[in-house]
């Protein structure tokens, strides 16, 4: 988390939302790391990949306050919430290192 | 959309020496890369140019930033919301 300025939490959970790991610091919003918040994102790169333009790998939402960015990465979703600040790109940039370290979780949701 | 900054950077390519461009938005997004430069790196080409900023806090302008290597030279410049990198080649002495 301290590779980026303004990243405040990092969520990786199922395709239903249920966290299987998750980082925050004070600035969270706590709303924002909830399943109920979480599965929207899930539910929209279902719908984005339906438009004809091939799977939906990247949801990026920016608010007045915070961004919040999203990975699929089936049948995980990495989901990252920053200041509306923060820089983008290098939210980006983390998602190489980020599916290095799902190889592992993957296993665990899918034996579920 | 993006045919004006396109053809501005295929101007820069064509430039001696010049082996990739890059332009970024203020979120670290790219706008446009072409050659030896990737998209990926926008966002820490806008990020470098931010923290070389935060050196000289009261100058007016935005600092230049040079990486250099032993075969080519990073060139990174802020102006307003736009960074631009250009990597170029080493002239050799």
């Amino acid at each position: 988390m301290s590779k980026v300025d303004g990243l405040y939490g990092i969520a990786i959970t199922d395709r239903d939302g249920v966290p299987v790991l998750k980082v925050s610091n004070e600035h969270a919003p706590e709303m924002a790391l909830r399943p109920g918040f979480l599965v929207t994102f899930s539910m929209a790169a279902d719908q984005g990949s339906k438009m004809g333009l091939g799977k939906n790998q990247r949801i990026v939402c920016m608010y007045s306050a915070y961004q919040v960015v999203h990975f699929n990465k089936a049948p995980l979703m990495v989901t990252l919430v920053a200041n509306s600040t923060a820089n983008t790109g290098m939210i980006l940039s983390l998602e190489d290192e980020l599916t290095d370290a799902l190889q592992d979780l993957r296993q665990a949701v899918d034996v579920a | 959309m993006e045919k004006e900054l396109d053809k501005h950077l295929e101007e820069t390519m064509n430039t001696h020496g010049v082996l990739g461009t890059l332009c970024a938005d203020q979120h670290g997004l790219c706008l446009g890369a072409k050659g030896s430069v990737s998209t990926d790196a926008a966002g820490m080409v806008t990020r470098l140019s931010e923290l070389a900023g935060q050196l000289d806090p009261s100058s007016e302008e935005d600092p230049i930033v040079c990486i250099e290597s032993d075969a080519s030279t990073l060139m990174i410049k802020k102006h307003d919301d736009v960074t631009m990198a250009i990597h170029k080649a080493k002239v050799p002495t």
